[in-house]
């Protein structure tokens, strides 16, 4: 019986610390897992992020990138995920005119301004503005051999979105971190 | 015992890598599985190994996340419809150490007039002022370490800290940090390395403890003070020179923040604070925004993003519409007005 108390305090030390912290394991996946160039003249980006991914699922990182700056993503994955699909889109706000009719009931004047007590039908065309995601693909890791960095320069600013989907068939779980490196462009010439 | 070990180890392999209705399946697996221990013949040892691994499988088993949304096991799956689920959309917004070491690049200077005194610190009691003066002093800390203010970088650590505690997350710091510091004070590199790892430190540790709303209220504290150490520092209105720029910019930044505060409006605290943001939004709404056609172009190697238009732009009035709610609403946190 000792020696069993023993095994299960043994067991319970390794296992407690990980109890219910599975997904915060995912949380520094990408400072502990994306490695990049040991001569690196980039800087770590805040909007780095990790999180725990189903095979199958599609989630997007939702970011800001400045005119005149360089950004190096790299993105690591639990071999269990298969390759990341990773696109990079530009998603902007498109006004899209609708145009609906509507009936109204009016009443019918005379020459003089008066109401004479009829009514008519009238179809008016009302036109609302609204606003729809547009999505543009900027980058796409299919067309470039399922590269898993990519660094990429910025003339304008820009929210990108960056969509990972694994591979990986439903019900397989496992990491995904994003590691994002920034520095300004280089200038070139004298 | 060998073939025993394996059968254990499959099962705590195939938990940690299940989707919670599986999970459900294999926790089911166990409880048979450890009702045929007793009938199967090992040795005592064997047995209790067998038991205790058990424990741990059932141990792990919260630990494989999900939420308590899920569908549960008995519910039918329709496997003729294919339903495409809703896409998790994580917004994310730049840490202000990155606009510090752009302004300074940019020739500014360190004005000492424009950090929150470390003084008024015992006056923020709310959680809600708690947090959004959390997030100021960690840009003050951001900007003291980026001019290579010392003295000024220690003491605005210290209030971050004292700041930590009352909001209980001071786990969040250790003293090796602190060490990491005091230790390199005549290296300004390390010093903006350390506050910077200790801001990602502190976004990490909130992440993970749930406190998502605090981090809310945190990140927009933080942008606030960026922006407002920026907009007070800028002598002359020039649209085209590059901090007007990058101050038309956050337009893109406040929108992410905005969405990312949004995540948490069923906290009172940062519905009122989306509110408090709203003047800023109204004046950063203004700014036209042109939406040319997305280019992306593969030039010596590298990608290039950029758009046939630039994409926003800025005039004076606008530039002081800004500037002056920026720094009201920053007075306001700061000299704690806020309900």
């Amino acid at each position: 019986m000792k020696i069993a108390v023993k095994i299960i305090i043994v067991c319970m030390l390794f296992v407690v610390p990980f109890t219910g912290n599975t997904q915060n394991y995912c949380m520094n996946y990408h400072k502990k897992f994306c490695k990049t160039k040991k001569d690196d003249v980039f800087t770590y980006n805040g909007q780095s992020r990790s999180a725990l991914f189903e095979g199958g699922q599609t989630s997007e990182l939702r970011i800001v990138t400045y005119k005149g700056q360089d950004y190096r993503v790299t993105i690591c994955a639990d071999k269990v995920l298969g390759d990341v699909k990773v696109r990079i889109l530009e998603t902007k706000k498109v006004p899209v005119e609708k145009k609906r009719q509507e009936k109204v009931v009016e009443d019918v004047y005379d020459s003089d301004g008066n109401p004479t007590g009829e009514t008519k039908e009238v179809v008016n065309t009302i036109t609302e503005t609204t606003y729809e995601e547009k999505v543009e693909v900027l980058y796409d890791n299919s067309k470039d051999n399922n590269a898993m960095e990519v660094e990429f320069s910025m003339v304008a600013s820009k929210k990108l979105v960056l969509e990972l989907t694994p591979s990986a068939g439903a019900g397989e779980m496992g990491c995904i971190g994003v590691l994002i490196q920034h520095m300004p462009t280089p200038k070139k010439g004298f | 015992m060998r073939k025993q070990l394996s059968l254990n180890t499959f099962f705590l392999i195939q938990i940690s890598v299940l989707s919670k209705k599986q999970l459900l399946l294999s926790l089911k697996n166990i409880v048979i599985f450890a009702t045929k221990v007793k009938t199967i013949p090992m040795n005592k040892t064997t047995r209790y190994f067998s038991v205790a691994c058990i424990c741990c499988a059932v141990l792990l088993a919260p630990a494989c996340g999900g939420s308590d949304d899920e569908i549960p096991t008995d519910t039918p799956v329709d496997t003729t419809t294919e339903v495409k689920p809703e896409v998790e959309k994580f917004y994310q917004i730049p840490a202000p150490d990155e606009m510090f070491a752009f302004i300074k690049q940019g020739g500014f200077k360190y004005n000492k007039s424009l950090i929150n005194p470390t003084e008024e610190l015992n006056k923020y009691v709310s959680p809600k002022s708690q947090a959004l003066n959390f997030g100021i002093y960690t840009g003050d800390l951001a900007y003291t370490a980026a001019f290579e203010e010392y003295q000024s970088t220690i003491k605005y650590f210290g209030a971050v800290r004292k700041l930590a505690d009352q909001l209980g997350i001071a786990s969040a710091f250790d003293e090796s940090m602190v060490a990491r510091i005091q230790n390199n004070l005549s290296s300004s590199d390390s010093l903006v390395s350390i506050t910077g790892d200790s801001y990602f430190t502190i976004v990490d540790y909130l992440e993970q403890n749930g406190r998502g709303k605090t981090l809310a209220l945190m990140a927009a504290g933080g942008w606030l003070e960026s922006m407002y150490i920026v907009v007070n520092s800028i002598n002359k209105f020039d649209a085209s020179s590059p901090a007007i720029e990058r101050l038309a910019d956050q337009k893109l930044t406040l929108d992410n923040l905005i969405e990312y505060m949004n995540k948490y409006t069923s906290d009172n605290s940062v519905v009122s604070t989306i509110e408090d943001f709203s003047g800023i939004k109204n004046a950063f709404d203004q700014l036209k925004q042109t939406e040319g056609t997305s280019t992306s172009e593969k030039k010596e190697n590298k990608l290039i993003f950029g758009s046939s238009e630039p994409s926003t732009t800025i005039t004076a009035e606008q530039y002081e519409a800004i500037k002056k709610a920026i720094t009201e609403l920053r007075n306001k946190i700061t000299s704690n007005q806020l309900s």
